[in-house]
């Protein structure tokens, strides 16, 4: 059996479908590398699809997008999917929590004394959206500053390198971003300041837990 | 960085200000809160409720960041 990614990508507010706009990008490159692909995409983003799914034994990285909070990760409309109840389904599992502060409490217990590894966020995960671009969220620029370093996270352990080297992969990124948007903000681009506030949080708020060696393969 | 669940006047102010140099038409996505305008996340900061002290703990963290130099460490590498 292939490796499988399963991913959560609910749409139901700005936050979800920027979220999984960005999170489309991730999916359409499953096909480049021969993986198997589940997305829980919109109203199937739920408990029961995501626990169907996240316990099969070739299920290998699980990409959670939505809102969350220290110990849980949400789906569709604000439902928990994944919490202390069922976070032993992320047993041995690589996990990608783009979701508020999960690493907090939900991530330390999901890579308690197995080989898994949880890559989150110790706060809240945010971007500025720009109201001109809301409808087409790829176009939005300045939440890219935000978004793509952090589907790299995927890219990374999808090619089948550590969980370590992808965590560090997406904090590069996000450090040229910055690098950038510093720049931008000397030219007094409008709302660079903000976009690079926002940034610099979720670079210092993204954790690795657990087995850094962790990888597909 | 946890605040208490007061915002002092001075932070306040720099917040304020901070958030008043965003373009009218962005809005923040604070994670689990929504999104939200700048007037709005300015009225938030001035009440100093939730998520007025979300928006405070961003700002003081980046601005920690650049006080004790670890920003400009990562802007100033040629990694």
């Amino acid at each position: 059996m292939s490796n499988l990614l399963l991913v959560t990508s609910p749409k139901y507010d700005d936050y979800t479908e920027y979220l999984s706009a960005y999170a489309l990008l991730v999916i359409k490159e499953t096909k480049n590398l021969g993986m198997d692909i589940r997305d829980l995409d919109e109203d199937r983003a739920n408990k029961i699809n995501f626990e169907s799914f996240a316990g099969k034994s070739n299920t290998k990285i699980i990409f959670l997008n939505g809102h969350g909070n220290e110990d849980s990760v949400c789906g569709h409309k604000d439902k928990i999917i994944v919490s202390n109840e069922n976070v032993g389904l992320l047993k041995d599992k690589i996990t990608y929590a783009r979701a508020c502060s999960a690493s907090t409490v939900l991530g330390k217990k999901a890579v308690e004394n197995n080989k898994g590894s949880f890559i989150g966020y110790s706060r809240p995960f945010s971007f500025w959206i720009n109201g001109n671009w809301s409808a087409k969220p790829l176009n939005d620029k300045g939440a890219g500053y935000c978004l793509y370093p952090s589907n790299e996270v995927v890219f990374f352990l999808m090619k089948g390198k550590t969980s370590a080297e992808a965590h560090q992969r997406s904090l590069r990124m996000m450090e040229e971003n910055m690098k950038m948007l510093f720049r931008m903000n000397q030219r007094n681009e409008p709302g660079t300041i903000g976009i690079l506030e926002t940034l610099w949080n979720n670079y210092d708020g993204q954790v690795l837990l657990g087995n850094e060696e962790a990888k597909i393969g | 960085m946890k605040l208490q669940n007061s915002i002092s006047p001075d932070v306040k102010e720099i917040v304020l200000a901070r958030l008043d140099v965003m373009p009218q038409n962005y809005k923040l996505s604070v994670g689990n809160q929504g999104a939200f305008t700048k007037e709005q996340l300015i009225k938030h900061v001035k009440e100093g409720d939730s998520v007025g002290i979300q928006v405070v703990e961003m700002q003081l963290s980046f601005i920690k960041a650049l006080t004790t130099g670890k920003l400009m460490n990562i802007l100033n590498s040629n990694e």
